[in-house]
């Protein structure tokens, strides 16, 4: 009632005159009314397939190396199958995520956190350290390691008991602390990894094409470093074995995002949320491989 | 005067150009590696390359039945808009 006697604020008078309505800012992009274009229906979840196509790649590839039809010799061995299974199951498990974030309508927080689960079967078969390959005109420049590793952050652990990755004596800081006793954190350090990786890339949704543009960009790039490196360090070699491995997970993913991005492109004809979740995923555990490359390094 | 352009045809043509060039720079160090190296990339090539297709096949059936199962958003579709308004709002801004 009280409102009905004191009537509605006066808020017209100098916003309505049009030298201050010119300086109003301007209206934001969702106040905008759409096109008739934009009144179609755009199926999502359309990653279901390229994800699909993804796994079968990886498994028929695994079957070709398997026999040695792909290398026209001996095949791979056993530490190279659990390796690369568990790439395959994360994969999967990174897509049945992203397609029940399409269908149950997942709140972000949990989202957020969704792939640290996908990323588990890898991190249980990752043995490796965790470092950073320096470009070489860093190293000369500065003067430090080619190989910086970064194990000694978090696994000091497992150097207490005797089972920690060896420090190489040149990437040892100079004034390393005292190692508390700590309980085993060396997976956390992998899964936040892979929860970086996959929302970098899932953040990106909703824009027609970028998801799948971004995943060609930087899988081209990576395909790219492998082979450069390959080249350099020889296939024979611990690191040329890893380069090559994870040149084995990205050529699939170059072609099956390829695809996606034909139907995805600007005007999209679908929506690739389920691919773009998976597509996060499996970047994440492309990195993942990318440091996997240094694990046989620790062991020479 | 020239037709106007297929939409459809334009965005094949752009991504099959974006993917070749992606291809070509992912590829380019190849002829430096050995021989056993190159095999390999190359099997896991044409097992990628077949990828591909089944991926540009399978994607509009799994769309249809996403769209039947009432999987579907809406495109705003505002291309250009933004850029409008915000022009229309700087030529104001002086009166």
């Amino acid at each position: 009632m009280g409102g009905v006697v004191a009537g509605p604020r006066p808020v017209g008078g100098r916003e309505t005159r049009p030298r201050d309505r010119a300086r109003r800012p301007p209206p934001s992009p969702l106040s905008i009314p759409g096109t008739k274009a934009g009144e179609r229906r755009i199926p999502e979840a359309a990653g279901l397939a390229p994800g699909a196509v993804f796994l079968c790649c990886l498994a028929v590839f695994q079957h070709l190396h398997a026999s040695g039809a792909a290398t026209g010799g001996q095949g791979p061995d056993d530490a190279w199958h659990v390796d690369y299974n568990a790439a395959l199951a994360s994969c999967a498990f990174m897509l049945l995520l992203g397609f029940a974030d399409d269908v149950l309508d997942i709140p972000w927080r949990v989202k957020l956190v969704l792939p640290g689960l996908a990323s588990l079967p890898l991190v249980v078969a990752y043995g490796g350290g965790t470092g950073v390959a320096l470009p070489r005109f860093l190293a000369a420049a500065t003067g430090w390691p080619g190989y910086v590793e970064l194990g000694w952050l978090y696994k000091w652990w497992a150097e207490e008991r005797g089972e920690g990755v060896a420090r190489p004596s040149n990437a040892t800081p100079p004034h390393a602390p005292t190692p508390p006793p700590l309980p085993p954190p060396s997976s956390s350090y992998m899964v936040a990894l892979v929860v970086f990786c996959a929302n970098a890339i899932n953040i990106l949704a909703g824009v027609n094409g970028l998801e799948a543009g971004q995943t060609l960009v930087i899988g081209s790039a990576v395909a790219s470093f492998n082979l450069a490196s390959l080249a350099a360090a020889g296939a024979a070699t611990a690191v040329g074995r890893g380069h090559l491995f994870s040149l084995f997970v990205v050529l699939p993913l170059l072609a099956v995002t390829a695809g996606l991005l034909w139907h995805n492109w600007y005007p999209s004809d679908v929506v690739g949320e389920g691919g773009g979740a998976g597509g996060g995923g499996e970047e994440g555990e492309r990195r993942a491989e990318q440091e996997e490359k240094t694990r046989p390094t620790h062991s020479l | 005067m020239a037709p106007p352009a297929d939409p459809a045809a334009t965005r094949h043509a752009t991504v099959a150009v974006l993917a070749i060039a992606a291809a070509a720079f992912a590829l380019a160090p190849l002829p430096r590696c050995d021989h056993e190296t190159q095999r390999a990339v190359a099997v896991s090539a044409v097992v990628s390359l077949a990828g591909f297709f089944a991926t540009r096949a399978l994607i509009p059936l799994v769309a249809a039945r996403t769209l039947r199962a009432g999987l579907f958003g809406l495109d705003i579709n505002k291309k250009g808009q933004w850029r409008m308004e915000w022009e229309g709002w700087w030529r104001g801004r002086g009166r």
